[in-house]
């Protein structure tokens, strides 16, 4: 037997196969869909726990970053599961993350509004520039803050290390915090409320850098001193699987 | 939530690849219910990954697919045991074979009987999939080097089998 021979074999005992191809696809977009909806559900489950106990609101965009300074501390597995990829490409993944940034960042801050658009059903303005909200920018530092729907939303991207990993978070009540494992990626939830506003932050560990995004109920006054104006929504209007699709894209870095 | 990739492109796409990845996930499998399971997991990869919103688009739907299918298998096996263990498992496919086609698919069969799991793999990859040995080695995570031996193991394996 050679090459052609083992090729013509396979041809010829599988060349009338005939598969369900309506069960197949039909299967395989209900599991899909059902994959989808789980890391909905998931994401879900924490803001409603978070709407029980909220409490003090983290800083702006900075909230998980800015957290202490407690440097030195390594990253690591120990996560529950919530894949939605096998569990060996998911494990993998989480393993292979760098404690350092391994790629820059390619978007620009003034572009981010727009790839906020892209997933969003209202209206995204401009970045905002007063002395709280500034937008700041380097090869490995990304922070932006926008209104969404008459609401603030910060984005912010830097270098991990040098912050907590994410399961040292795990359990927080200031602000509300849990800890997950999505597609190999750590990710933290945040849920908090300062001053009768409250925000929705998902932090993702991802090539070396945490990226985060946090929607609040209310828009800042422009005063620059972090002071908002009273809330307009029930909610902050960005939902945790939203800000987890926007955080946990490939889109940010160079690849 | 708004999806980026229309339902129809998905749906698109997995009638027209379905019949290709069931035949390759048979020859892996070697048991019709278990290439069904393997086939739907791998579109449902699929789906998962045309839908999320602010990843590229797949440039190679089919070699995504490909990719995916033979991974999960691989890891599918692996979870259920440590070892490379070949298996022959006795199939059940139903189709309206005539009686030379039944004779073929009983040869394949047991060809593919004597081999493990990862040669399988190499096998459907190289002389179904019409991919190269680099390619392969990079689905598989081997070196090119450990493709064309088990290529090569393969072939001789199965070629004892369809002599005897």
């Amino acid at each position: 037997m050679n090459d052609t021979d083992l090729r013509a074999m396979l041809d010829g005992g599988t060349s009338t196969l005939q598969p369900d191809v309506d069960l197949l696809v039909a299967g395989g977009a209900a599991r899909g869909r059902k994959r989808l909806r789980r890391r909905r559900t998931t994401t879900a489950a924490v803001s409603v726990a978070a709407t029980v106990a909220a409490v003090a609101a983290t800083s702006v965009g900075t909230g998980l970053l800015s957290d202490d300074a407690h440097l030195g501390r390594d990253r690591g597995p120990g996560f529950a599961e919530h894949s939605s990829t096998s569990p060996t490409t998911a494990a993998e993944r989480l393993q292979r993350q760098p404690a350092h940034p391994d790629r820059p960042i390619t978007v620009a801050a003034i572009d981010v509004p727009a790839a906020f658009a892209a997933v969003l059903p209202h209206a995204v303005g401009a970045p905002i520039h007063d002395e709280m909200y500034r937008t700041r920018q380097s090869a490995h530092e990304l922070v932006v803050s926008f209104h969404y729907d008459g609401t603030l939303t910060s984005f912010h991207i830097g270098p991990a290390a040098g912050n907590f990993p994410c399961d040292q978070l795990e359990g927080r009540d200031d602000p509300v915090t849990t800890c997950s494992v999505v597609d190999g990626l750590a990710v933290a939830t945040m849920h908090g409320a300062r001053d009768g506003v409250r925000n929705t932050e998902v932090s993702v560990w991802n090539h070396g850098y945490i990226v985060s995004a946090i929607s609040y109920d209310a828009r800042e006054t422009g005063y620059g001193d972090g002071s908002f104006e009273e809330p307009v929504t029930d909610a902050p209007p960005i939902d945790v699987d939203t800000l987890l699709e926007l955080t946990s894209s490939e889109a940010w870095f160079a690849q | 939530m708004i999806e980026t990739v229309p339902h129809d492109a998905f749906e698109e796409f997995a009638r027209a690849r379905a019949p290709h990845l069931y035949r390759a996930a048979w020859l892996l499998s070697g048991q019709r219910a278990e290439a069904e399971d393997l086939v739907q997991e791998t579109l449902a990869k699929v789906y998962v990954r045309m839908h999320r919103r602010l990843a590229p688009p797949l440039d190679n739907p089919a070699a995504y697919a490909q990719v995916t299918l033979t991974r999960t298998y691989i890891s599918a096996r692996r979870r259920r045991s440590s070892a490379e263990v070949p298996y022959g498992d006795l199939p059940d496919v139903v189709t309206s074979d005539t009686a030379d086609q039944a004779i073929a698919r009983v040869d394949l069969e047991e060809a593919l009987a004597a081999l493990s799991p990862t040669d399988r793999a190499v096998v459907v990859l190289r002389y179904l999939d019409d991919v190269a040995v680099d390619e392969v080695a990079r689905t598989l995570r081997l070196s090119p080097g450990a493709v064309k031996n088990r290529s090569m193991r393969a072939l001789a394996r199965m070629r004892e089998r369809t002599t005897r």
